[in-house]
């Protein structure tokens, strides 16, 4: 196991931000924390680094305690933060050269290594820029590669894709997993729902210090009885048949706004095949059908009462 | 030694400003040393006093005798016999000392009569009696020539009166020692010092400093398998190599600029000097340290910088020479360390020989200075522990509940 947290809590005065956290985390996975601003994933990740006190519990990486002078586990750990953690002094070359240099005093190792890291982030024709002179998506880059140019066995991302552009948000998560196809663990952080469906083999959404789910998408998902959402383009629907539509079997709700009609179903079976065949029955013309099965956001809503992007 | 050589880097990147600090401060204190010393303190100059004479007597050769005399050996003003010129003339300073000859007063002298002379004067002012002295000197000889040189004719008295009177003291400025003394403008220069140094190093040491205490690199560094005593000692390191290029240059500054003047000069006063600025270098990185631990912008820097070396110079008499400034002020200075530098400063510009006993004060000035650095540093730490203490992480950082 790389990670081991067990009872974990930490407080701030009154305020519980970790309530008895748990968290096991497996070689070869990306690990992905799911919560909303204020749920304790920076918290907990500062806490599994020892960069903050907690009040109680154990925090064992690589199966050793993990502490302030555990020097031999952070040697293989590497660290992307929230915030974009680079010198505005030194060039991109020199930033990851540093931080590198960090890790691995070795000049000729650390060379190779820092030109693995600029040409895996693809920040080549930048060497000699300052930090100033680069873009957003290029200063996220520069920030992961200062964190993985070391090579180390367990990344950790705390939100790397904060107000990154989407082609760069896509570079990002596919450079992501092709660390975790190298042989790298990863934990990632995020309240970007798509992101955590789209690259993590294991989930945890937290809220309020606490887990409040674990597993793959697919199981987090057959946790809740929220199935799929159907959208259908209409031209006229009345209140009688919207009436009607609310009773067919397994819908929680439907909404006719805008010539398009939503129906919410609980999870069960033939829910297209109803809705259509009620339409058809009715002789309701329509126009494209969309199908959305339940989303992250819909699991910690059910579970949770809250948008994760409250 | 990462963090040392990305310190290094970064006080490179970031130099402009202390580039620009230090070429001003430079010409500042040229200038300063051009303005605040000249020669004339190493030459001899007779005083003369402005003295008017209004002669009310008839003009027998005793007085014309007088007045050549006078005018001989001062700066002799002539003014009409009128009471509201000669006044104005005193009022004003355009005299010194007035002279009245009453009438009579030739035949009294002669005949040991009560006619005496009669004079007017700046009130408390010095030049008065060195003009007193004058007269008084020219008419004890002429006295004593009339009263025994019963044989002699009158201008042959007078004539030997003047040839008595002109035997000058000559003034030598006597020099101790083998060596020419230190020059003037070179100590004033090292007592800018006292100024320059402190700017310049809190300026350094904070641009590191504010980097390196910047949240999230402290966080990203803490992160990482090198020891937190490691980067704490590199970045000492750092800013001491910083603050002791900062002290080679402005040594080098001073030879290349007053070099010229330094013919001659005892080799050890240059190397006391260069030993007191060290000192004080070091004074001022524990300044520059604690000031690094307080300083959270690039604004408060430049205030921080500018206040603290401003108010250590004029308290410490870097700017203000310690004689022009209050007995109660002196005493409070006593308390800053930059005192101590401009004491140890006067003392080894003024050594004359090298025994322990002349040489003794300007080392326990040092070791002041240095005391001061010791317990300035040691209040840093504090300062920094507690600080550290008084945060809710291992390392000191703040951090937010996410």
């Amino acid at each position: 196991m790389v990670i081991n947290v067990q009872n974990l809590v930490k407080r701030y005065g009154d305020l519980v931000a970790l309530d008895h956290f748990n968290l096991q985390i497996n070689e070869g996975e990306i690990f992905g924390l799911l919560g909303p601003n204020g749920s304790g994933k920076t918290t907990a990740i500062n806490c599994i680094l020892s960069l903050l006190k907690y009040d109680k519990g154990t925090v064992e990486i690589f199966n050793k305690p993990m502490s302030p002078d555990a020097y031999d586990i952070k040697r293989n750990i590497g660290i992307v933060l929230q915030n974009i953690a680079v010198f505005n002094e030194l060039t991109v070359y020199e930033n990851i050269n540093y931080f590198c240099g960090l890790y691995i005093p070795q000049k000729t190792k650390r060379q190779q290594l820092v030109k693995e890291a600029i040409d895996f982030v693809g920040l080549n024709d930048y060497q000699k820029f300052l930090p100033k002179k680069l873009s957003g998506g290029l200063l996220r880059r520069l920030n992961i590669a200062c964190g993985i140019a070391h090579k180390p066995k367990l990344i950790i991302l705390d939100e790397p894709t904060v107000a990154v552009d989407p082609q760069s948000r896509n570079n990002i998560l596919e450079g992501i997993q092709n660390l975790n196809k190298d042989g790298a663990t990863i934990i990632y952080t995020t309240h970007y729902m798509e992101e955590a469906e789209h690259i993590c083999s294991r989930i945890m959404i937290m809220d309020n210090g606490k887990a409040v789910a674990t597993g793959t998408k697919e199981q987090l998902k057959s946790m809740i009885n929220t199935g799929e959402k159907i959208t259908v383009e209409l031209y006229q629907l009345d209140n009688k048949n919207l009436y009607e539509i609310k009773q067919i079997k397994d819908v929680t709700q439907a909404d006719f706004s805008e010539n398009r009609l939503t129906v919410h179903f609980i999870k069960g079976r033939h829910n297209l095949i109803n809705l259509l065949g009620y339409l058809q029955n009715k002789d309701i013309p329509f126009g494209r059908v969309y199908s959305e099965p339940p989303t992250l956001n819909d699991v910690f809503l059910e579970i949770t009462g809250k948008q994760l992007r409250d | 030694m990462k963090v040392f050589s990305a310190c290094l880097k970064i006080t490179k990147r970031r130099a402009t400003s202390i580039i620009i600090y230090l070429v001003l401060f430079l010409a500042l204190s040229v200038l300063l040393t051009s303005i605040s010393y000249n020669n004339e303190t190493e030459q001899f100059n007779e005083t003369n006093a402005k003295i008017s004479i209004i002669n009310r007597d008839t003009d027998s050769l005793l007085i014309n005798g007088l007045i050549d005399y006078i005018k001989d050996h001062s700066e002799y003003i002539a003014l009409n016999d009128n009471k509201q010129v000669l006044q104005d003339a005193l009022f004003y300073h355009s005299v010194d000392y007035i002279l009245f000859i009453p009438d009579g007063f030739t035949d009294s002298f002669h005949n040991n009569g009560d006619i005496k002379l009669q004079k007017t004067i700046v009130p408390d002012s010095a030049k008065g009696y060195y003009a007193d002295n004058m007269i008084n000197q020219y008419l004890s000889t002429a006295k004593l020539y009339y009263d025994t040189s019963l044989n002699m004719d009158e201008q042959t008295i007078i004539k030997n009166i003047n040839n008595d009177l002109s035997y000058e003291t000559q003034v030598t400025k006597k020099i101790f020692g083998d060596s020419a003394p230190i020059d003037q403008n070179f100590l004033v220069y090292y007592r800018m010092m006292g100024y320059i140094l402190v700017v310049l190093i809190i300026l350094g040491t904070s641009t590191i400093m504010l980097v390196f205490n910047r949240p999230d690199l402290r966080m990203r560094n803490i992160c990482s398998p090198m020891k937190l005593r490691s980067i704490n000692f590199q970045l000492s390191l750092s800013t001491g190599t910083l603050a002791f290029i900062f002290y080679l240059f402005l040594v080098i500054f001073g030879f290349a600029f007053y070099g010229s003047k330094l013919a001659g000069a005892d080799i050890r006063i240059i190397l006391l000097l260069m030993l007191n600025m060290f000192v004080y270098t070091i004074v001022s990185l524990s300044i520059g340290f604690i000031c690094g631990i307080f300083i959270k912008g690039a604004n408060t820097q430049n205030a921080a910088a500018n206040f603290i070396s401003l108010f250590l110079s004029f308290l410490g008499g870097v700017l203000v020479p310690l004689e022009f400034i209050g007995s109660n002020v002196v005493a409070a200075a006593h308390f800053i360390p930059t005192y101590w530098y401009v004491s140890a400063l006067n003392k080894i510009g003024s050594l004359t020989n090298f025994t322990w006993q002349s040489l003794s004060p300007a080392f326990i000035d040092m070791l002041i200075q240095l005391g001061f650095a010791a317990a300035i540093f040691s209040v840093a730490l504090v300062v920094s522990r507690s600080r550290r203490q008084s945060n809710l992480s291992f390392y000191g950082n703040k951090t937010e509940i996410a």
